[in-house]
């Protein structure tokens, strides 16, 4: 190999070097903005103690399992009536008040509507909470699931 | 003021003799050298900038103290800009600068370019080794999580072991009978401030002794043709130095450095291991009775540092019958079956 093919192979590595150094600004932004996010969400657990061991409680007994994480949506529940999914619960202050909430969290939900009236049966139900959840608990989950929000532009739900 | 005058304004007032600087940039190096593996010698040079420039950005938000190194590094991980990538590149350019290391000394040896006069050059580059394995190990335990801090316990904890001087040693080490805060400040000096003043002055006499003797010819090259250092090996140089970069930076990208759980004096991980380049000796140290271990361990590194000498020693007994290449190959296949055996475990 020449001198000369040498130099323009080490301008070409460079240019690369290079470009990977920029496209590293896309990572960092996006590392950024999580570490946000991570900031903000540790500055509101210290503004509200409550919603953060709501939180805690809602982790606890795996109630993301099937409402996602933050409680943002749901797992696939075939044939139910909200869409094939678990519902997620961003909306719930909007249609139930905390007595009504704590009600359907310790009564659960036997029966789940069907999608498709002559379909199976959803195969999810959600079961009663009454002999896990009480007390302090329950007044930090159900505080934590009235603080959930949609975020900003999402139409509102009819259901939650 | 041009240029010119101000290059003249300068010369006048800093009398350096630049064509005398020039001469070692146009040095003949021998034809064998054009070989990729033969370009190594340069490249955990290159490495070294490396860790030296992120080193230095790591300080500034670093803090050598039981109770804050852990979170320090996750402040640097997650929330500093850029503090992902200039992590990673720390963290496995010196990984990258081991192989480098391994594979330099491995054409070293099989050319026997360490044979007399070259010994010392020979010396000084194992000295280089050694620090950059104390690099490792002090580097390692800076981090503060559960494993590094163990290891830390357990790599110290050997130190104890060494007949006469063990328990000093640990002392010294570890500013106390046990790991304790004392431990992580000392680690901290060790890592940036004696091994790099060690390691600079090693590398100075390294290069150096290369300059002055200049690149060993091999054994039984017939060829007599050489090319010049700058700017043909440079770019060489240059070009495996930019590739490393290029690839370290890419793999920050797609694999940005984790975190551990913090460490805890009180509990002991399940599997404690150093970082890989300690595995032979870890898994040796296991095999064999502690003492027994020390001083066979002992015996290797002095073995390697005095090898140039070994080897001559050997070729005296037996001209020609090429001994000391076989118990190297020797040498290095056991060490590389511990090194696997161990990561396997």
């Amino acid at each position: 190999m020449s001198v000369t093919t040498q130099k323009l192979f080490v301008a070409f590595l460079s240019l690369a070097l290079f470009a990977a150094l920029v496209a590293t600004g896309a990572v960092d932004a996006r590392r950024q903005a999580e570490a946000r996010k991570r900031a903000e969400a540790t500055l509101d657990d210290a503004a509200n103690p409550q919603i953060a061991r709501g939180r805690a409680v809602f982790e606890r007994y795996s109630c993301n399992a099937c409402h996602g994480a933050g409680g943002a949506g749901g797992i696939n529940n075939l044939n139910a009536e909200s869409g094939g999914k678990v519902n997620g619960l961003l909306h719930v202050s909007e249609t139930y008040s905390v007595s009504e909430l704590q009600e359907r969290i310790r009564g659960g939900v036997p029966t789940v509507g069907k999608a498709d009236p002559t379909g199976l049966e959803p195969p999810l139900k959600m079961p009663p909470f009454r002999d896990l959840i009480s007390g302090q608990e329950m007044s930090d989950l159900v505080a934590y699931l009235m603080s959930l929000k949609p975020p900003p532009g999402e139409a509102k739900s009819s259901s939650w | 003021m041009s240029a010119s005058s101000l290059r003249r304004w300068l010369a006048e007032r800093v009398p350096v003799p630049m064509e005398e600087l020039r001469k070692p940039l146009r040095e003949e190096l021998p034809a064998h050298l054009r070989t990729w593996i033969a370009w190594l010698g340069g490249t955990p040079l290159a490495l070294f900038a490396i860790q030296v420039v992120t080193g230095i950005l790591l300080t500034f938000y670093y803090t050598p103290d039981p109770a804050r190194a852990f979170e320090s590094v996750r402040h640097i991980t997650l929330a500093m800009r850029y503090g992902w990538l200039i992590r990673s590149l720390h963290q496995n350019a010196a990984q990258l600068m081991i192989i480098a290391l391994m594979l330099h000394m491995i054409r070293v040896f099989a050319t026997r370019a360490y044979r007399r006069p070259r010994e010392l050059t020979w010396v000084f580059g194992v000295t280089l080794f050694l620090l950059t394995l104390g690099f490792g190990f002090t580097g390692y335990s800076l981090v503060y999580d559960s494993l590094s801090y163990w290891a830390t316990t357990v790599g110290t904890n050997l130190l104890g072991d060494v007949p006469l001087v063990g328990h000093q040693l640990l002392w010294l080490l570890r500013g106390g009978p046990d790991v304790n805060p004392n431990t992580l400040s000392r680690f901290y000096n060790f890592h940036i401030g004696v091994l790099p003043t060690l390691m600079v002055a090693a590398i100075v006499a390294h290069l150096l002794l290369v300059r002055l003797h200049g690149v060993a010819r091999l054994e039984g090259d017939p060829r007599t043709e050489t090319y010049e250092f700058f700017p043909e090996h440079v770019l060489r140089e240059a070009a495996v130095a930019i590739v490393l970069l290029l690839a370290l930076v890419v793999y920050a990208m797609a694999r940005p450095p984790g975190l551990g759980v913090p460490a805890d004096p009180s509990f002991t991980p399940p599997h404690i291991r150093p970082e890989w380049y300690f595995f032979p000796s870890y898994r040796w140290l296991k095999m064999v009775p502690m003492q027994v271990g020390i001083w066979t361990s002992a015996a290797f590194v002095l073995g390697m540092v005095a090898w140039p000498w070994i080897d001559a020693g050997l070729e005296r007994l037996a001209p020609g019958r090429r001994i000391g290449i076989w118990i190297g190959t020797a040498g290095f296949l056991f060490t590389l079956v511990l090194l696997v055996w161990e990561a396997l475990s």
